[in-house]
């Protein structure tokens, strides 16, 4: 879409968002805003809920409390027909790329732009064509998503969620199980389109190098809430000790990865 | 998306205006595909007018850039903005199109 | 469960008439209904053969036995007639169905469910019902009244070959005979169960395939629950409509 069509000054806004499973607060009170042509990265740990974050950002999950603006649109109280045509302006890269196994990797590319217009099925192809180059996978349009890798259909997973020239994306860990050639071109690829095209991109990764060279916001969730956020520089130079031992990847520290050594004999001998 | 076609010196002129997208390009593929039957020597799309083409659009682009190769035919792409080209810079597509800063420079280069 | 079940179904049935491409609307797609009709229909041809067969000959066997205590063993060809059209056809033509492209059914959407193919439809903007459902039990109500006429002529062809071959009868009597203990009626209410064991079938694989959570088990799990259901409510079909036919007509 074109920049002055753009109805709020943030491509994404999300305020109070709060969800529970049980007992466990999932999400606890988060609110952060993406204006357009920015990276978002959210951090935090596995478990921390950054995935069932991204599920309500794209209305696949409706929050107890809290609203989920999309340029200016808010989703949670949409019903699926009004979402659908939001979600025609987004795109999304799922965790293991979430191909159609029945289909190939162009016809997984191709079927949101045949699925959504009336354009001709040799454009399809071409435009298929075009994104394939885009994620270096030029030529494997006739195979079938078990005959790549899982970094392959990755990338195919981001061919598709670019289908249809979205001005949002959402990625869950586009840089998982790539190797660190094509964690590159993935990154470049994600900061070209904000910086060229406009496009805004909302990032969950543990990809510390990764997150860095793209973020230019990052939030940091840690047991449902947002601990920290800011620039890049501001998240390296604070000084919340959970954050740190994140950056840095050590075993010790704040974060209860392991129960304690104690508590962990006690229940070895316990009969 | 509208488009008007006027002749220059013999080169149909085809200014588009508005946006190029999955709605508007089939419209867009209508009107080229007589040109490429008609085997048009030469053809000047003026992009003033545009402030967005999509995928589809750069797709139908090409489609009639692979039609005219059969019989030498010449394209160039006038007065993009800076948005447009970028777009057509991401898919490395300015290798294959002549892009041209205003409507002269595009003419001189089909005379050329 | 049941309300679920039943927003699928109607959801299903809307979406076969609002978006169909018969009226020219970019809708479900002709060519994934054809596919579907190969896979459901088409390759369970030979089993739905071989189960008919077999079962007409066991009919006219255990038929024999008995017409001839009575001295009446011309009357097996009454029997095969009567039963194959009115119920074994339909009968095992669904059993096989259910246990064949059912259980594939619930097993491929479930599959998909769990590898986040249908949030991934939904998040492109694309129905899953629409794309997914509907060209599946469209397949499913088009194709069990074809298997059910296919079964039954091989059915009938059954009982004829071991009648005419083991019991000695007149192959040529055998035929008036069973053309004169039908009438049309018969033939028509086979079909009408028929169609609607493939709507029960149908909507009843394709709920427990949407509905899997929880890996490569919970796919498991509810292809079993699927394959049960559809058998039961088929049956419970099944004693209704006879129930119906034989009030009504």
């Amino acid at each position: 879409m074109s920049e002055t069509k753009h109805k709020s000054p943030y491509a994404l806004e999300v305020r109070g968002l709060t969800r529970s499973f049980g007992k466990r607060k999932v999400l606890d009170n988060v609110s952060f805003q993406v204006k357009h042509g920015e990276i978002l990265i959210i951090m935090g740990g596995s478990g921390c809920g950054m995935s069932t974050l991204l599920r309500h950002i794209i209305g696949s999950l409706k929050p107890d409390a809290g609203e989920v603006y999309i340029d200016g649109t808010e989703i949670t109280k949409l019903n699926d027909l009004e979402l659908a045509k939001v979600r025609k302006r987004f795109g999304m890269l799922f965790q293991t790329g979430a191909l159609f196994n029945s289909l190939t990797v162009g016809e997984n590319v191709a079927l949101p732009i045949l699925e959504s217009s009336d354009v001709a099925p040799h454009i399809a192809e071409l435009v298929v064509k075009l994104k394939l180059e885009l994620v270096g996978l030029t030529g494997f349009e006739h195979l079938k998503p078990a005959q790549i890798s899982g970094g392959m259909k990755k990338r195919v997973g981001m061919a598709r969620a670019l289908a249809l020239d979205p001005d949002l994306l959402f990625c869950d860990e586009p840089t998982a199980g790539l190797d660190p050639v094509m964690t590159a071109v993935i990154d470049t690829l994600t900061v070209d389109l904000t910086k060229k095209l406009g496009l805004s991109a909302v990032v969950v990764t543990h990809d510390m190098t990764s997150a860095f060279r793209i973020a230019t916001q990052m939030i940091f969730l840690f047991e449902g809430k947002v601990i920290a956020a800011g620039t890049p520089e501001e998240i390296k130079a604070n000084p919340n000790p959970i954050l740190q031992q994140f950056i840095n990847g050590d075993a010790d520290g704040p974060i209860p990865l392991k129960l304690s050594k104690d508590d962990y004999l006690k229940r070895l001998l316990q009969a | 998306m509208q488009i008007t076609e006027r002749t220059e010196e013999n080169i149909p002129i085809i200014s588009i205006s508005g946006d190029i997208d999955l709605e508007s390009s089939p419209k867009l593929r209508a009107f080229l595909k007589p040109k490429s039957s008609q085997k048009t020597p030469k053809l000047l799309l003026d992009f003033g007018g545009v402030n967005y083409i999509d995928s589809s659009g750069l797709a139908t682009l090409i489609e009639y850039f692979q039609a005219v190769q059969s019989f030498g035919g010449k394209l160039t792409l006038a007065s993009l903005s800076p948005r447009v080209k970028n777009v057509f810079e991401i898919v490395r597509l300015e290798q294959i199109f002549s892009l041209h800063p205003d409507v002269p420079s595009a003419l001189a280069a089909l005379k050329a | 469960m049941l309300r679920a079940y039943t927003e699928l179904s109607l959801q299903a049935f809307a979406s076969i008439f609002a978006h169909s491409p018969l009226f020219g609307q970019r809708g479900w797609r002709l060519s994934a209904l054809f596919d579907q009709m190969v896979a459901i229909g088409v390759a369970s041809m030979p089993t739905v053969g071989l189960a008919n067969f077999l079962l007409g000959i066991v009919l006219a066997i255990q038929g024999a036995g008995q017409f001839e205590k009575l001295g009446a063993t011309d009357m097996v060809a009454n029997l095969v007639a009567f039963s194959v059209l009115r119920e074994i056809g339909p009968l095992i033509t669904a059993v096989i169905v259910i246990g064949r492209s059912g259980s594939a059914i619930t097993a491929e959407l479930g599959t998909m469910k769990v590898a986040e193919e249908i949030e991934a439809l939904n998040v492109m903007g694309i129905d899953p019902v629409k794309y997914l459902v509907v060209p599946r039990l469209l397949a499913m109500i088009l194709m069990m009244p074809v298997l059910t006429v296919l079964g039954e002529g091989v059915g009938l062809f059954a009982g004829w070959l071991i009648s005419v071959t083991a019991l000695h009868l007149n192959p040529i009597f055998y035929v008036s005979n069973s053309i004169d203990a039908v009438e049309q009626k018969d033939l028509f209410s086979g079909l009408l169960k028929a169609l609607f064991f493939g709507a029960a079938v149908g909507t009843v694989a394709c709920y427990y395939g949407m509905q899997v959570e929880g890996g490569a088990e919970g796919v498991g799990k509810a292809t079993t629950k699927s394959v049960v259901t559809c058998l039961t409510t088929m049956l419970a079909m099944d004693a209704l409509l006879t129930t119906l036919i034989y009030f009504v007509l």
